[in-house]
């Protein structure tokens, strides 16, 4: 059920209806009952895998407690299951395409077993943050979830369960086990989150894909112009449908009293690549930090092997292709080169010109580094990323109707509105300190929006529930 | 709480307000599917043909042209074979002098299906206007466009009708006998590849058995009421026909082979009856409609 389907409208309403109306007792049971449902709706079968996951969890973090002299065994066995579910279910065909890809490169007739599963929506955002549990609990940072059923529910969560953010259980657990009074700020907050994501996710992403979609589609073909608008349209998609996401998670959760973390935090803003990868999946940043990073020598130890590792699996986390590997290392280099660039080069070059320019000079270079390595991340496969940079250096010129796109006056004005967006949250980040009637007419204005201008039929999935 | 609610309930009342004049205004606007189908509620009991198919036929065929007997358009923009059957055999009881029921085929129309196409909205007027090409489920149940206008008609139509003050008829071209009269698209040859290509794509050889054995069964009823079927292919430009694959010619040739099929030289129509490169304009519809008089004889 996409979050941009009436069917999840209606299951919405309902769902939030009958949580409110039912006793504090009841109302973990038929939160994890809907969220079960919201997640069976896409298909059945994903509530088997999702299940497996729940109850090793659950099974060795209680006898991580249980048992302290055998903790390590325990820890071993979840991490291993965990990652071995997302091996079979998302890796598995990669890794033998590969091999096999690689086995006709060298002239070897080499016919590997193969196999293509179903990848379960999802998978990588809820097996990391089972994991990211048993760890806890492990290094003594948390006790056990006592109740299976809250536990299912942290793992299953529907707002944040297909896309993140990547939860932390010290964060959401207590908010299940605490009385949970939601206030009418909640609602209002949620509400204010909900009409903000579905603009940034049907309003403006969406109204990009159409373009997006139709110039990657013409890789081959493809003239400079349109090439780089491609690859602009392209960033600004991914960025409004990823903002989108993570405030209907955040804003659907707050009618359940449950504050969900950050997990943008207006990337496009940043100064350097360190910066964008912590305002950019927060939650997913700061769990490759916590897990991986800090565990194999952080800053301390060989830092530049530690991010160029951090980097490359996080691209792999992103999707079974060496596109993503390569998008993950790109960004992996721009971070180490910003770290040795902090180190020895910044005070001088800093020194020589204003602090505006400078701030304008970063950030431009940030943003294009950035908007050109997501040429990586959008290509289905490496061939087409080089074609693509190819065509885009060809000085080649064909019109738009060549390609036929749709009306280039929607996607420029979903641009403008998301300028004017983000520049009104620059200034004023609250919008409760506006008057009532300007409150009430930006709102209208934005649905008015979505409904006139808006992809309400088109129902894309967001990018990141691939994932 | 009171107050959220309450504003809550004052910030929706507008929109309620608003949107219900607005899906009002939109179900006022009359579309092809309920205008033909108050048309023919008007000369039902005079009907003795009932033309079938899909634009080729809605744009192709003018049955105030008849002089024997008195027909009726009743095909549509992207009406499949099946909805046509649904259709007829639906409407069948209420029309108690119908004889002929001539049904246009074309390459295209034998092997797709209307839910693959992007005109699967109109399924939904199928529905909500002949209460026909439904579906049980609960869910197909819940779709908006079940009983949305607006969702049914697209924003960019709707908007259109809201900026002309709801002014504008959709059905204006449309006569009393289901014909609608075209425009003629120039320099359309150079889009036939296009065209021929696009059909290719909804084409799909699995198709072919179910819908041919939609036909042969609808036909048997029809002809168990005493009402002749006939076929007709619907004449297409020469610079569509050429790009056309070999597959969908000889699909098309299998197709209509146990067929009572009304054929014509392809080569009687000529570039100034075509609207496009595969509909006829207004000339050539009163060409072909003439040509089925004559052949058939009715």
């Amino acid at each position: 059920m996409l979050f941009n389907s009436f069917h999840f409208i209606v299951f919405f309403l309902f769902g939030t209806l009958f949580f409110s109306l039912l006793n504090n007792k009841f109302k973990w049971p038929f939160l994890l009952g809907l969220s079960l449902f919201f997640y069976g709706y896409w298909q059945w079968s994903y509530l088997v895998l999702i299940g497996l996951s729940i109850i090793i969890d659950y099974f060795c973090a209680q006898m991580i407690v249980k048992r302290p002299e055998r903790k390590k065994v325990f820890l071993v066995f979840s991490i291993l299951s965990n990652l071995s579910i997302l091996g079979v279910f998302k890796y598995a065909f990669f890794v033998t395409s590969t091999f096999s890809s690689l086995g006709s490169f060298l002239g070897l007739s080499f016919d590997p077993f193969t196999m293509k599963l179903l990848l379960p929506l999802g998978i990588s955002f809820y097996t990391f943050q089972s994991m990211s549990y048993t760890i806890d609990v492990y290094r003594g940072q948390i006790l056990p979830e006592k109740s299976f059923f809250k536990f299912a529910l942290f793992i299953s969560f529907f707002p944040q369960l297909v896309a993140g953010p990547i939860e932390r259980a010290k964060n959401i657990l207590p908010q299940f086990c605490s009385a949970n009074k939601i206030t009418a700020e909640d609602l209002v907050k949620g509400l204010r989150l909900i009409l903000l994501g579905y603009f940034l996710k049907v309003g403006v992403a969406d109204n990009l894909a159409k373009y997006v979609d139709v110039i990657f589609s013409n890789t081959l073909v493809l003239d400079t112009f349109s090439a780089l608008l491609g690859t602009y349209f392209f960033g600004l998609q991914i960025y409004c449908d990823f903002w989108g996401y993570s405030s209907l998670a955040r804003g659907c959760a707050k009618f359940f009293g449950i504050d969900l973390m950050k997990n943008f935090d207006h990337p496009y803003r940043s100064l350097n690549i360190s910066e964008f990868w912590r305002r950019w999946h927060i939650s997913l940043s700061s769990w490759f930090k916590d897990y991986v990073f800090i565990p194999l020598g952080g800053s301390q130890h060989k830092l530049l092997r530690n991010l160029f590792l951090v980097f490359a699996l996080s691209g792999l986390w992103h999707g079974a292709s060496w596109t993503f590997i390569i998008w993950g290392i790109i960004n992996g280099l721009g971070v180490i080169v910003h770290k040795l660039y902090q180190a020895h080069l910044r005070k001088s070059i800093q020194s020589k010109m204003s602090n505006g320019l400078y701030s304008t000079l970063c950030w431009f270079l940030t943003f294009h580094y950035v908007m050109f390595s997501w040429v990586w991340f959008r290509s289905s496969n490496i061939s087409l990323a080089i074609t693509y940079f190819e065509r885009m250096v060809s000085l080649t010129y064909r019109t738009l109707d060549a390609y036929q796109l749709p009306d280039i006056r929607t996607g420029v004005l979903a641009i403008i509105l998301l300028i004017i967006l983000e520049v009104f949250m620059i200034k004023k980040r609250a919008i409760g300190i506006f008057p009532k009637f300007f409150r009430w007419g930006l709102y209208y204005a934005c649905l008015f929006f979505l409904m006139f201008y808006g992809q309400l039929s088109s129902e894309k999935q967001f990018i990141y529930f691939q994932f | 709480m009171k107050d959220f609610y309450k504003n809550l309930f004052l910030f929706i009342l507008p929109l309620f307000i608003l949107g219900g004049w607005f899906e009002y205004k939109l179900h006022r606007v009359p579309n092809s599917y309920n205008f033909k189908r108050d048309q023919l509620a008007k000369v039902k009991n005079e009907v003795q043909a009932i033309f079938l198919g899909t634009s080729h036929i809605h744009f192709g065929i003018d049955p105030s042209i008849l002089k024997e007997v008195k027909g009726f358009n009743l095909a549509n923009v992207g009406q499949d074979i099946i909805v046509d059957s649904q259709l007829i055999l639906k409407l069948r009881p209420n029309l108690p002098s119908l004889k002929y029921v001539i049904w246009g085929l074309d390459n295209s129309s034998i092997g797709s299906l209307i839910q693959d196409s992007v005109e699967k909205w109109r399924n939904h007027a199928y529905r909500r206007y002949y209460q026909i090409a439904g579906s049980d489920s609960f869910i197909s149940k819940l779709d908006i466009m079940n009983w949305s206008a607006f969702f049914l008609l697209g924003q960019s139509t709707s908007l259109h009708f809201l900026k002309n003050n709801f002014k504008i008829n959709p059905v204006e071209n449309i006569n009393s006998l289901g014909f609608q009269k075209s425009r003629v698209k120039q320099g359309f040859e150079k889009k036939a590849e296009k065209d021929a290509a696009d059909h290719e794509l909804l084409f799909h050889q699995e198709n072919l058995v179910v819908i041919k054995q939609e036909i042969l069964l609808t036909k048997k009823r029809l002809e168990g009421k005493g009402i002749k079927v006939l076929f007709i292919r619907t004449p297409v430009h020469k610079s569509y026909r050429e790009k056309l694959s070999k597959k969908m010619h000889n699909a098309f040739d299998s197709f209509k082979s146990d067929l009572d099929f009304i054929d014509y030289p392809e080569d009687l129509f000529t570039t100034q009856d075509f609207a496009d490169s595969h509909h006829l304009n207004n000339q050539g519809a009163e060409k072909l409609t003439v040509l089925i008089e004559k052949a058939i004889s009715f």
